[in-house]
């Protein structure tokens, strides 16, 4: 079985409201996602706008059925309808369009040990996402310290900036940053980082 | 100034001390070069470097084994925190874009450790 590709389209001002904001940025994803696998990986990400995190790479859900702004914190979906997902309040927050994949000339074994260095990546970023972490930007110096109290709540003095430990994994060394809120230990924008 | 682990955490009923549970971190009788101190909350730490990171953890996990100071320190009070650290970590974003691993932030801090490790 062969991978298929899921776009996210967010914020097209043609389909979505412009006056909510940053939802009239644009953000555009494209992942693949193996049905032989829960592993969903980014592709191709397209974004303008404000509001929105920066980064390599971004963590993805392993379950099916969750979209990645689940994932960010962003948003609780109120559901979707002709693969446009509204938000709790009914009102439409992006698209997802179902597209081919990539042609489907691996043979089953090479598959196979991609899919296992994709798991056992995937379960080293997990893990990484559980531990308690290590603030490496307090309050008081964390640059998006308003902007994560705006959007996600809580005063700008409760968030700080942490990060996983790092893991090596096939000559690739990883980590996992995230913004916490100290008071309530929310974690939002996941964030895997390769040390150069 | 160089440190000594002497304990992984401290008491910190009210979550309010940075770095304050470190188990999975550093281990006793670990040894680290200081590039900073800091003071906020009522709560002492030092800025240390685990090859990866810059970070803060709270003094009273560590013995000191090297009390000298280092002449880059330079103390300031600010966001309610006193600092006595390396003019370059007052740099607006400096610290922050050295987290991110950024090239130009982590060039810089090549010299800058020499002179304190000396």
């Amino acid at each position: 079985m062969g991978c298929y590709k899921l776009t996210y389209e967010y914020g097209n001002p043609t389909l979505f409201l412009e006056s909510d904001g940053e939802k009239t940025d644009t953000l555009k994803w494209a992942v693949w996602r193996n049905p032989e696998t829960t592993f969903l990986g980014v592709v191709a990400r397209d974004s303008s706008g404000s509001g929105y995190p920066s980064g390599d790479f971004y963590q993805l859900p392993n379950e099916a059925s969750r979209e990645p702004y689940s994932m960010l914190g962003y948003f609780w979906s109120g559901g979707n309808e002709n693969g446009i997902h509204y938000d709790k309040q009914g009102r439409p927050m992006y698209k997802v369009t179902v597209g081919e994949g990539p042609a489907v000339g691996l043979r089953a074994g090479a598959q196979l040990a991609i899919n296992g260095v994709r798991l056992a990546k995937q379960l080293a970023s997990e893990a990484q996402m559980a531990e308690k972490g290590i603030t490496i930007i307090g309050s008081g110096q964390l640059t998006q310290a308003e902007r994560l109290a705006a959007q996600y709540g809580g005063e700008a003095s409760d968030w700080v900036k942490q990060t996983s430990s790092s893991y090596s994994l096939g000559g690739a060394q990883f980590e996992t940053h995230w913004y916490e809120n100290v008071v309530n230990f929310l974690r939002v924008e996941f964030k895997t980082v390769f040390p150069k | 100034m160089k440190v000594k682990c002497v304990k992984t955490s401290v008491s910190n009923p009210d979550r309010n001390i940075i770095n304050g549970d470190m188990r999975e971190y550093l281990k006793v009788g670990a040894e680290f070069w200081v590039y900073g101190l800091s003071f906020k909350g009522g709560t002492a730490y030092y800025y240390i470097f685990n090859d990866n990171h810059l970070f803060q953890v709270p003094m009273e996990m560590f013995d000191v084994i090297d009390g000298k100071v280092s002449a880059t320190w330079v103390l300031r009070n600010r966001n309610q925190e006193v600092n006595l650290w390396p003019e370059l970590f007052y740099r607006e974003g400096f610290l922050e874009n050295f987290a991110e691993r950024e090239d130009a932030e982590r060039n810089e801090f090549v010299p800058l450790r020499e002179l304190i490790e000396c």
